[in-house]
C-alpha cells in the first residue's frame, strides 16, 4: 500500500516538475479565481447578514380603516398571517395605543378623543418578499389606503447591493473559473500526451487504472490545492489591510476577525475539488486522443 | 510441457474496423499450452488484430476469444489489467522510455504493474540475465542495437512471469543476425513452458525453426502447418549468416536454457 503510494506520488511529482511553468500558471489562476469569488462571497454574506438583521427588527405597520370591527380585525390578521414570508402579525388596539400616547405626550392629547386607528405590526421573515407582502396587504379591504408603512428605501438598497454582488460574482467568478479550468484541463492533457508512452507501457503490463490515472488526477488536484492556499493567503492579507484602514475611522465599527479555519478549509477544498474535476474531464475519452 | 491443453482459443471470431471490411473473418483457432506459434501473412492480413484480441486492445464483433478457459471478450472492462498481468506483450515499436536505462525501463514497468520495490529488485537480475543484457543494464535505449532494444522489450514483458507471451513482429526491423538472436530468446522462454505467439513475416527465419505456422490472408486462416524441421540442428544454425562466435554463444545460451529454467522456478512467485 505504502509502496504503491510512493510510486503514484513519484509519478505525479515527475509530471508536475516537467510542466512546472504551466502548473504554476494554473495554480495562480485558481488562486485569483477563488480570491475574487471568495472575496465576493464574503462581502455578499456580510451584506446579506446586514439585511437579515434589518428585517428581524423590521416591521411593516398597517393601519386599518375607521370603524373596523373586532371580527374584521381578527379575520384580516389571519389573512396576513397566511401570506408567504410573514413571520408574525400583532394587533395594536387603538385604545391601548391611545393610552400609551396620552402617557407619553400628555400635552398634545389632553382633552381629545381617540384619533388613532387600529393597526398591525407585521414582522417579515424574508426581506426580498416585503414588497409583495406590502402590496398584498394594501389590497385587503379593511386596510386604510396608503396605510402600509415600511422602510422601503434601505431594503431596496440592500437588495440592489445583493443583486449587484451576485451578478459580479457570477460573471467575474464564472469567467475566471473558466480560464483556470481550461488551464488545468490543458496541463493534464499535455501531461497525458507527454506521457503517452508511459501510459501505453503501463496499460500493456496490466497496471491498475489507479496507478495509470491517479498521478494525472493528483497533478490537477495539486494545482487547485496550491491555488486555494494562495487565495487564502490573499484573502487574509486583504482582510488585515482593510482592518487596519477601518481602525483609522473611529466612527465605523471595526472589522470582525476572520474565521480562519472555515475559510482556509473552503478555499483549499474548493481549489482541490475544482482541480480534480478539471483533470477528470481531461481524462475522459483520453484514450481516443493519445492513440 | 506441451500438455495438449487448449490455452488460447478463437471461436468464429470476426473483427471489422470499418463496415464491409473485415480485419479478421470468422477465425477458428486453438493454441495449446506450451506451444510456439507463428502468425504469418502480408501486411494487413490481420496478424496484429489477432494478437490485440488476446490483450483486449480490440474487441471482436462476433465470436468469442478464450484464454485459459475464460471468455475474455465477455469480461468486464475493469478486468483488463488483470488479464494483461497474465500475459507478456511485446509491441512492435519496443516502446522504451528514452530517458531511462535498460534496468530502469524494466523496473518502471514492474513498479507500474504493481510490484513492490523489493519484488522488482529481486526479479530484475533474473530478467536481465534471461535477455542476456546484464552487462548493458545501465545503457540507455539510444546506445543499444535494434535487437538489444527488442530484447529489453521482451524482458519488460516478463515482469509478471506470464504464462503467455505475445510478440508483434519482434524482428520486423532487424537484420537476420539480430532476428535470430531475438527468436532464440523467445524459443528459450517457450522451452521453459511459456506459450508464445509471434506475428511475423520474416519467413527466412521462421521456416528454419520448425514451429507451427499459421498463415493469414485477408483476415482468414489459409494454412496451419507444423514444419518438420526441428531446431538446434547444427545445419540450421550454420545456415544463418552469423559469425562463428555468435553461433557458439547462441549454442551456449541454449545449453543454459535448462538451468536457467530451474532458477526461474526456484524464484518464489510474487505475491
Ligand atoms: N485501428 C484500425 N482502424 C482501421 N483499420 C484497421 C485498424 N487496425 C487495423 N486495421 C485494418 O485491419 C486489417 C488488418 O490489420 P492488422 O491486423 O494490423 O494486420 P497485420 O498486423 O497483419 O499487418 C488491415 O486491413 C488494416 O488496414
Ligand atoms: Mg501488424
Amino acid at each position: 500500500m505504502f509502496d504503491r503510494l510512493t510510486f503514484v506520488l513519484g509519478e505525479a511529482l515527475v509530471s508536475i516538475r516537467r510542466n512546472l511553468g504551466m502548473v504554476i500558471l494554473g495554480a495562480l489562476t485558481v488562486a485569483v479565481c477563488i480570491y475574487i469569488a471568495g472575496g465576493l462571497t464574503l462581502t455578499y454574506l456580510s451584506v446579506w447578514r446586514f439585511g437579515q438583521n434589518l428585517s428581524s427588527r423590521f416591521e411593516i405597520k398597517v393601519f386599518l380603516k375607521d370603524g373596523t370591527t373586532k371580527q374584521q380585525i381578527s379575520d384580516t390578521a389571519k389573512q396576513i398571517r397566511l401570506m408567504d414570508g410573514v413571520d408574525e402579525v400583532n394587533w395594536i388596539p387603538r385604545d391601548l395605543a391611545w393610552e400609551k400616547m396620552k402617557r407619553e405626550d400628555p400635552a398634545n392629547t389632553v382633552g381629545l378623543d381617540n384619533v388613532l386607528q387600529d393597526a398591525y405590526k407585521v414582522k417579515i421573515k424574508d426581506l426580498s418578499k416585503s414588497d409583495a407582502i406590502a402590496a398584498k396587504i394594501q389590497a385587503l379591504p379593511q386596510v386604510e389606503p396608503g396605510g402600509v408603512h415600511y422602510l422601503q428605501v434601505i431594503q431596496k438598497q440592500v437588495e440592489e447591493a445583493l443583486r449587484f454582488l451576485k451578478w459580479v460574482g457570477l460573471v467575474a467568478g464564472g469567467l475566471l473559473a473558466l480560464v483556470s479550468g481550461v488551464l488545468i484541463f490543458t496541463v493534464v492533457r499535455l501531461t497525458a500526451i507527454a506521457r503517452r508512452v508511459e501510459i501505453r507501457i503501463m496499460s500493456l503490463v496490466g497496471a491498475s487504472y489507479v496507478t495509470v490515472y491517479m498521478p494525472l488526477l493528483l497533478e490537477g488536484a495539486f494545482q487547485g490545492l496550491v491555488g486555494g492556499a494562495i487565495a487564502y493567503g490573499l484573502i487574509s492579507l486583504s482582510h488585515h489591510e482593510l482592518a487596519n484602514v477601518i481602525r483609522g475611522y473611529t466612527f465605523v465599527t471595526n472589522l470582525p476577525p476572520l474565521d480562519v479555519k472555515p475559510i482556509l478549509l473552503s478555499c483549499i477544498g474548493a481549489g482541490t475539488g475544482y482541480g480534480l474535476l478539471c483533470s477528470i474531464l481531461a481524462l475522459l475519452n483520453l484514450q481516443k486522443k493519445i492513440r | 510441457m506441451s500438455a495438449g491443453k487448449p490455452y488460447v482459443e478463437f471461436r468464429n471470431v470476426s473483427v471489422s474496423y470499418r463496415k464491409h471490411a473485415e480485419a479478421v473473418a470468422d477465425c477458428n483457432l486453438v493454441i495449446e499450452e506450451g506451444e510456439f506459434v507463428f502468425l504469418v501473412g502480408k501486411t494487413g492480413a490481420g496478424k496484429s488484430t489477432l494478437l490485440k484480441l488476446l490483450s483486449r486492445e480490440v474487441s471482436p464483433h462476433a465470436g468469442s476469444v478464450i484464454v485459459n478457459g475464460k471468455e475474455i471478450n465477455r469480461q468486464f472492462r475493469f478486468l483488463i489489467p488483470n488479464l494483461r498481468r497474465r500475459m507478456g506483450i511485446v509491441p512492435q515499436d519496443f516502446a522504451l522510455l528514452p530517458k531511462k536505462t535498460v534496468a530502469e525501463n524494466i523496473a518502471y514497468a514492474s513498479r507500474a504493474a504493481g510490484k513492490t520495490k523489493r519484488q522488482t529488485r529481486r526479479r530484475m537480475a533474473f530478467i536481465l540475465f534471461g535477455i542476456h543484457l546484464d552487462h548493458k543494464m545501465n545503457s540507455f535505449p539510444d546506445e543499444l542495437s535494434g535487437g538489444e532494444k527488442q530484447r529489453v522489450a521482451i524482458g519488460r514483458a516478463l515482469i509478471n512471469d506470464p504464462p503467455l507471451l505475445l510478440a508483434d513482429e519482434p524482428t520486423g526491423n532487424l537484420d537476420p543476425e539480430h532476428s535470430m538472436e531475438v527468436m532464440q530468446l523467445l524459443l528459450n522462454l517457450n522451452e521453459r513452458g511459456t506459450t508464445v505467439i509471434v506475428a511475423s513475416h520474416d519467413m527466412m527465419v521462421i521456416e528454419k525453426l520448425g514451429k507451427r505456422i499459421i498463415r493469414l490472408d485477408g483476415g482468414r486462416i489459409v494454412s496451419d502447418t507444423k514444419g518438420e524441421i526441428t531446431y538446434v540442428e547444427e545445419v540450421q544454425i550454420d545456415e544463418i549468416p552469423v559469425s562463428k562466435d555468435a553461433v557458439m554463444e547462441e549454442a551456449a545460451h541454449i545449453e543454459e536454457g535448462a538451468s536457467e529454467a530451474a532458477t526461474f522456478e526456484e524464484e518464489p512467485g510474487d505475491v
